[in-house]
């Protein structure tokens, strides 16, 4: 009965009385077993290995028990980044509550690696080799191949394998949620689609895989107030995006578009152009010719416009040289040009050479319409022998003009060439640090 | 819902989900359990290890498309860590777990898979090697790495590990007490699925769900975490 009582549902339990407030979730401390110094948790719960602030041993948190792993002879090191240090980063706060110095299996090349915390989004690394900066989440994801394969795709971007080697932790302070030990040595393989990369570390007891992604290093100062100089930029990241790298793919489509533009104006203009002609004459002068002035009929020129004037010798290894003038009858505006015909050849050690042409041509960019006379005076080697000299002179009004189509296709193209071949050396220099660079990059490469 | 009253403390108890079977007081934490007509007090739950969790009993948030509520934790503990379990009553009386690990979040129900052939291949050679501690796929290799494959999904199994209960809170579809020991194996897919077998005094549960992004969830009554 009196189980019953308390058992049953009961009508006074219906006025649903408040639950206890759970305790605020905070830091947590606790005396360092080595040197009495305060360890204060950050990542509570989590947490499963600490370094003493005081006297860098690494301390065992797992179940609070707080075993010394390792006493460290060692002073702290200081880095650039506090522990303790909060900063946002990609909208989020985080706080630096792990650092580790790694280095390859050469102990020559370091790198940092700060490991930050939020309660609530978990935890990334921030990572600075060289001046360069990334930011990294552990992907809670199975990636097949992962460190086997020399390309991963993922979300529908390649990942190009860029370095296999190891990683040796050197130093660490702080807090982490692994058993972290100095001297713990990973494999690393390493994927790149810049600006991320997709990193697969594996020891003896798991494989991780993180995606990274490329971080300006003022991004990193801001976001923390470093106030120190931020270590220098060396050389090209792995996955440091090319600059204008997403620009890029429209500059060369705005290129493409502008350079089908001026072909298609080239064509329209030239195939409107009349191209007529307005005077040709074939003469045959005589050496007694020679200090006269050939004047040629009256001829009509329309419209205002272009003309050209082209003249042909058919010289054999001999010269005409022409002094001309078109005059406008109205007006008596002359437009004066010469021209040089001038054709060698001959037969030398074996080998036929020639040099020179049997004609020439002259532009005049704007003419006005009215009536015209063509005023020639020649000199010429054979009127010197004594010889007659053939011209065939040809003016034409209205012609397509190709010089302005090749100036606009050269400053249309120049800048994506420009950058083609800057992106092209940004490329090789990011791959000169890789095994693995494309061969389109090892031109010019000495070879072996 | 069914109400109840602490047979040590008389306060209120209420099952908000009929799959509760189990109950830890929330003022005098004595672990009740529930009957076909009423509770019983089967001792005492020592106070959970501290921890930052931004989440807590009665906190709701939604999952594709599935509103939650959290009901109950379990504390997990194993060799390298603890994490916690967070059990959810769902819409449409739905059950679900929240675990939350290293600072993710992967949600799951318990689904009977037992019928897949791979995954009873799985179960079955895991059950076999519980008391050898090596645990071996079917083919012989090591399970630690092997795949597994569910209609046109494939899951890596990525972790083995034999783990206790160190506490629990809240209610939960079965006895928790702190000791209460299982292997706990965890596979993933290429897609972020998550799939986590248990094996407890011999018998398999099988969840299956995948990892959630913090924001995804949209929690709201979190507990207060001081500095954030």
């Amino acid at each position: 009965m009196e189980e019953n009582m308390q058992g049953n549902p009961s009508p006074s339990a219906t006025t649903a009385a408040p639950l206890p407030e759970m305790p605020k979730g905070k830091p947590k401390s606790f005396t360092c077993p080595a040197c009495g110094g305060t360890i204060t948790l950050k990542a509570v719960g989590i947490t499963i290995s600490a370094v003493c602030a005081y006297c860098s041993s690494v301390v065992d948190v797992t179940n609070e028990n707080y075993r010394i792993i390792e006493t460290a002879n060692q002073n702290t090191l200081k880095t650039l980044i506090d522990i303790g240090c909060r900063g946002k980063l990609k909208g989020i706060e985080w706080e630096v509550i792990g650092y580790m110095q790694k280095t390859d299996a050469s102990g020559i090349y370091p790198w940092d690696e700060y490991l930050l915390y939020n309660p609530y989004y978990g935890f990334r690394f921030l990572v600075q080799e060289s001046g360069h900066w990334n930011f990294v989440k552990v992907l809670r994801k199975d990636v097949a191949e992962a460190g086997l394969s020399n390309e991963i795709w993922m979300e529908g971007k390649k990942f190009a394998i860029f370095l296999r080697g190891e990683g040796v932790v050197q130093y660490v302070k702080g807090e982490f949620y692994w058993r972290v030990r100095k001297g713990e040595k990973t494999v690393v393989a390493d994927y790149i689609a810049p600006p991320r990369i997709l990193s697969v570390e594996k020891n003896d007891e798991e494989i991780s895989i993180s995606l990274g992604e490329y971080m300006e290093r003022n991004e990193i100062a801001s976001a923390f107030a470093i106030k120190e100089q931020m270590p220098e930029k060396i050389g090209v990241a792995s996955n440091q995006p090319a600059r204008n790298q997403n620009q890029f793919g429209n500059i060369l489509l705005i290129a493409a578009t502008a350079f089908a533009l001026v072909c298609g104006i080239q064509y329209a203009t030239a195939s409107m152009a009349d191209n007529a002609d307005v005077y040709s004459s074939n003469i045959a002068v005589r050496p007694e010719q020679k200090n006269q002035t050939i004047t040629s009929p009256a001829f009509n020129i329309p419209k205002s416009g272009n003309v050209l004037i082209a003249c042909s010798s058919p010289v054999e290894n001999d010269w005409v040289e022409l002094d001309m003038s078109l005059v406008n009858e109205q007006t008596n505006t002359a437009y004066d040009l010469t021209q040089a015909i001038e054709y060698y050849h001959g037969y030398d050690g074996g080998e036929s050479w020639s040099e020179g042409s049997q004609s020439a041509e002259s532009f005049i960019s704007t003419v006005p319409a009215g009536t015209y006379r063509l005023l020639t005076d020649m000199d010429a080697g054979a009127l010197n022998r004594n010889m007659p000299v053939f011209l065939s002179m040809l003016v034409k009004r209205d012609v397509p003009v190709w010089s302005n189509f090749w100036i606009a296709l050269l400053s249309v193209l120049i800048y994506p060439i420009y950058m083609l071949v800057r992106r092209w050396s940004f490329e090789k220099d990011r791959w000169s640090e890789s095994d693995y660079m494309p061969a389109i990059y090892r031109i010019n490469e000495e070879e072996d | 819902m069914n109400k109840y009253n602490c047979p040590s403390c008389s306060a209120p108890i209420a099952f908000q989900s009929s799959l509760s079977v189990y109950a830890v007081c929330a003022y005098c934490r004595s672990m009740i359990v529930r009957h076909d007509v009423d509770v019983e007090s089967i001792g005492t739950m020592a106070a959970l290890p501290d921890d930052m969790s931004p989440l807590q009993i009665g906190t709701t948030g939604s999952c594709q498309g599935l509103t939650f509520k959290v009901i109950g934790r379990m504390k997990i503990g194993w060799a390298d860590g603890v994490w916690n379990e967070w059990f959810l009553d769902m819409d449409k009386g739905a059950k679900g777990w929240l675990a939350e690990a290293q600072g993710s979040y992967a949600i799951s129900g318990e689904i009977d898979l037992r019928q897949e052939k791979s995954m009873n291949d799985l179960i079955t050679a895991l059950t076999a090697q519980e008391a050898t501690g090596v645990y071996k796929s079917a083919s012989g290799d090591a399970a630690l790495g092997s795949t597994i494959v569910l209609g046109n999904q494939q899951l890596k199994v990525v972790d083995i590990r034999r783990t206790v209960c160190l506490g629990s809170e809240g209610e939960l579809p079965f006895v928790a007490p702190a000791g209460r020991e299982t292997l706990s194996v965890d596979l993933s897919g290429s897609d972020g699925e998550f799939c986590c077998i248990e094996l407890f005094d011999g018998a398999p549960r099988v969840y299956l769900g995948s990892y959630v992004e913090w924001d995804e969830m949209g929690c709201k009554n979190l507990r207060a975490l001081e500095g954030w």
